[in-house]
């Protein structure tokens, strides 16, 4: 038996040098990726099959970096922030995909800073693969000083969608391809009654409003109005100099108002929006939308009536921008290896895999060379352009204040309008201004 | 009678806290004492200490008692303060009056209780999400929604539910009352089996009505139940939180109505990553709740009745 034994270890280390790398020689980066479907299943809406995300990355990844095992892990959106929370303070992870909370890890010193690693790769250009616009300024890169910590991985989509059959029903001239906040307002209006065609009430304009962190159309509206919040920047609360009471937000919340008078019931929310993308739509105008509800009805079917039906345009502010979300790659701030987690962290933020995504899942691609869309997909062109132009003020999720004090503020005051109730908009504001005053003085 | 005098003469034992013979015992619960320690009143300590410092919840600066000073002045706090209270005592009416109520109307029929018990029941095993999306579209704003229609009907204007300043908190807390009642009934059948039944009997006998047996007999007798329940009801209500979230926000739509305090924590916690005003304003939410429960046990479950 013993003897049995001896021979069968000797083998086995005789072995050992043909089975290539050995475990020991492997470099192990640990990922965690929020939301991904990592085995291959059958798309719900569709019924068609997709690859999952573990295929595409040994056909892609696994072959040509031998030297590195990756050991991926997935976890749902559903508390993933305080999962992946857990997991970096715990040092259980090397390389994540996460979302639009990155900038809290960022400064609870859980993440490493890449400047060093881009400056020492020379093969890798970033602005060749994303758009400048975020790659320079997305809160979810890069610190408002400069710092970069994440590579981007996915982009939301935000921009004008207009339902061009009640357009037509009412004689209202379509959205020109870069509207104004003035446009919109007047053409919601013109459109909010009852349909003269079919005799239905219609409504001028929806947008989501109950955001947990941000009300996406306010930001991108106040980039219309040239309004930054002050100055200063997120890194430094105590020294910034909010500027929220002054003629441009006045006449942002004077015109926001305006807007909020052309919506539906249940917009307060989140809701009076079930219609969109159907044949029995009565909101004309949506406000920082996506076109993903349309597309998927054209994937399932192969129909364009909803395609043709239901036209983009770009968002409101000076070039057409709007607030762009961008979920990152980011590394831990003491992987195992680093160089090892760099290469997968590129690989992960990379066009193919970009690419992959898009083609398998519809995830709108945060790169500069859009040219694999599909020919049919009219919006996500649109998301990619205003990307290119994107910039970010303190009116932004990664403002601890705007998502505890001003986005409350937003929401009470289009409650308030929808109520009839006379608001003192500068009042509001000038409480508003000594909150913040208050606020970045606690903040020393 | 003989009296033992040498064990009156023998010195007192002195009673050690912990005896070192039952270590056996110790043995056995140091697994749920360390538990309770590491798990309750760790997090507990640490989040005290955290309301006094200017902390995203891993670095911070020592602030003493700023954040207390901040919340305690902020006229968000105490909105969030007066919304949760409305719709406590809007729970409580609900909840305590109606499921007392359904209990006493199951426990005086003779068969198909168990039937009555168990359909009342159901509700409170669905979960809070499932409820709040359910609910959203039973309650649409417009005469498309459900009990819109009903009401449009009957010849009554639809109401905006959800969506209205004044009718938000109402229509939460009747989407609570339909969760919880089914729990409260059997809490309160439990009470009512237990009275004594020859006391009603002794009751007939002086030609008491159902209104008099009811205030007099029965009513007093479950007296503790009342407290439980009421208790029970304030600090599940006092810590509202998924129902309003699903509904409204983080931001409490419509109006911030929704706003109860442990939004204000979690939206300052987790959206503003303040955690040292998140912790302040929860120890301030905990004060309330404990002195809340002393009022309650206090005043309705007296000592005379005990």
């Amino acid at each position: 038996m013993k003897r049995a034994l001896a021979m069968i270890l000797t083998v086995l280390l005789l072995l050992a040098p043909l089975m290539g790398v050995s475990a020991d020689e492997k470099k192990v980066v640990r990922v965690l990726l929020a939301g991904w479907d990592l085995n291959d299943g059958i798309d719900p809406v569709t019924a068609a099959p997709f690859k999952g995300f573990l295929t595409w990355w040994a056909e892609n990844f696994t072959n040509e970096h031998p030297d590195i095992e990756v050991q991926i892990n997935a976890i749902p959106w559903d508390t993933a922030q305080q999962k992946q929370q857990a997991e970096l303070m715990a040092g259980n992870v090397d390389v994540l995909y996460t979302g639009s909370y990155v900038s809290q890890y960022y400064e609870m010193g859980l993440l490493r800073n890449i400047d060093d690693l881009l400056a020492n790769d020379t093969e890798y250009n970033p602005l060749e693969l994303f758009p400048e616009g975020i790659w320079n300024s997305a809160y979810n890169l890069v610190t408002s000083d400069g710092n970069r910590y994440a590579l981007p991985a996915v982009m939301g989509q935000r921009y004008t969608v207009y339902d061009t059959t009640l357009f037509d029903q009412w004689g209202v001239e379509y959205l020109s391809e870069y509207p104004t906040t003035q446009e919109i307002i007047e053409k919601a209006k013109q459109m909010t009654g009852i349909n003269p065609v079919t005799g239905e009430q219609n409504y001028g304009a929806w947008f989501y409003l109950p955001a947990p962190m941000d009300i996406f159309t306010f930001v991108a509206w106040s980039y219309a109005y040239d309004i930054t919040g002050g100055i200063g920047t997120t890194e430094d609360p105590a020294n910034i100099q909010w500027e929220l009471n002054d003629e441009k937000m006045v006449q942002l919340f004077t015109d926001f108002g305006e807007l909020v008078k052309c919506t539906p019931p249940g917009f307060l929310t989140g809701t009076g929006n079930e219609y969109y993308a159907t044949e029995d739509n009565n909101v004309a105008i949506f406000l920082d939308q996506n076109g993903g509800n349309i597309m998927s009805q054209y994937y399932q079917t192969g129909e364009t009536a909803m395609l043709d039906r239901y036209k983009a345009s770009m968002n409101v502010g000076p070039n057409g921008e709007g607030w762009v979300a961008v979920d990152p790659i980011v590394m831990a701030a003491n992987p195992q290896d680093v160089d090892a987690a760099w290469t997968v962290m590129k690989a992960l933020a990379s066009p193919a895999r970009q690419e992959y995504h898009y083609s398998e899942f519809r995830w709108t691609p945060a790169v500069k060379d859009y040219s694999f869309l599909n020919p049919a997909d009219i919006h996500t062109p649109y998301a990619l352009k205003i990307a290119d132009s994107a910039h970010y003020t303190l009116i932004d999720e990664s403002n601890p204040f705007f998502t505890t004090e001003i986005v409350p503020l937003v929401n009470r005051y289009c409650s308030d309008v929808l109520s009839g109730k006379t608001v003192d908009i500068q009042a509001m504001l000038d409480e508003l201004q000594a909150k913040a005053v208050a606020w970045s003085a606690s903040q020393k | 009678m003989a009296v033992n005098t040498s064990a009156m003469l023998k010195k007192p034992v002195k009673k050690r806290f912990i005896l070192t013979n039952n270590w056996i015992g110790y043995l056995f619960v140091a697994p749920l004492i360390l538990g309770l320690l590491v798990f309750h009143l760790y997090p507990v300590i640490r989040s005290f200490m955290m309301s006094l410092e200017n902390t995203n919840g891993v670095t911070g600066t020592f602030i003493g008692f700023d954040n207390y000073r901040w919340i305690l002045r902020d006229s968000m706090f105490w909105s969030s303060i007066y919304n949760t209270v409305y719709m406590a005592v809007l729970s409580l009416i609900f909840n305590v009056a109606l499921s007392f109520l359904l209990a006493a109307m199951i426990n005086s029929i003779a068969k198909a209780r168990g039937v009555f018990k168990s359909i009342f029941f159901i509700p409170n095993v669905v979960s809070v999400i499932a409820t709040s999306i359910l609910f959203t579209f039973l309650f649409y704003p417009t005469k498309a929604g459900v009990v819109n229609s009903i009401l449009t009907m009957l010849g009554i204007q639809p109401v905006e539910w959800f969506s209205g300043i004044s009718t938000s908190r109402l229509t939460v807390c009747i989407m609570g009352a339909w969760r919880m009642i089914g729990y409260y009934i059997i809490i309160f059948m439990a009470g009512l089996q237990s009275v004594s039944k020859e006391m009603y009997e002794a009751a007939d006998v002086d030609g008491v009505n159902e209104y008099q047996r009811l205030m007099h007999i029965t009513i007093p007798s479950i007296r503790p139940i009342f407290a439980f329940v009421i208790i029970m009801d304030t600090i599940a209500s006092m810590r509202r939180f998924s129902d309003v979230y699903m509904v409204g926000g983080t931001s409490g739509s419509p109006g911030g109505t929704l706003v109860t305090t442990v939004m204000y924590i979690y939206r300052n916690a987790f959206t503003g990553t303040q955690m040292g005003v998140a912790s302040a304003a929860a120890f301030v939410l905990f004060l309330i709740i404990l002195l809340l429960s002393y009022l309650n046990i206090t005043f309705v479950n007296r000592p005379n009745d005990r």
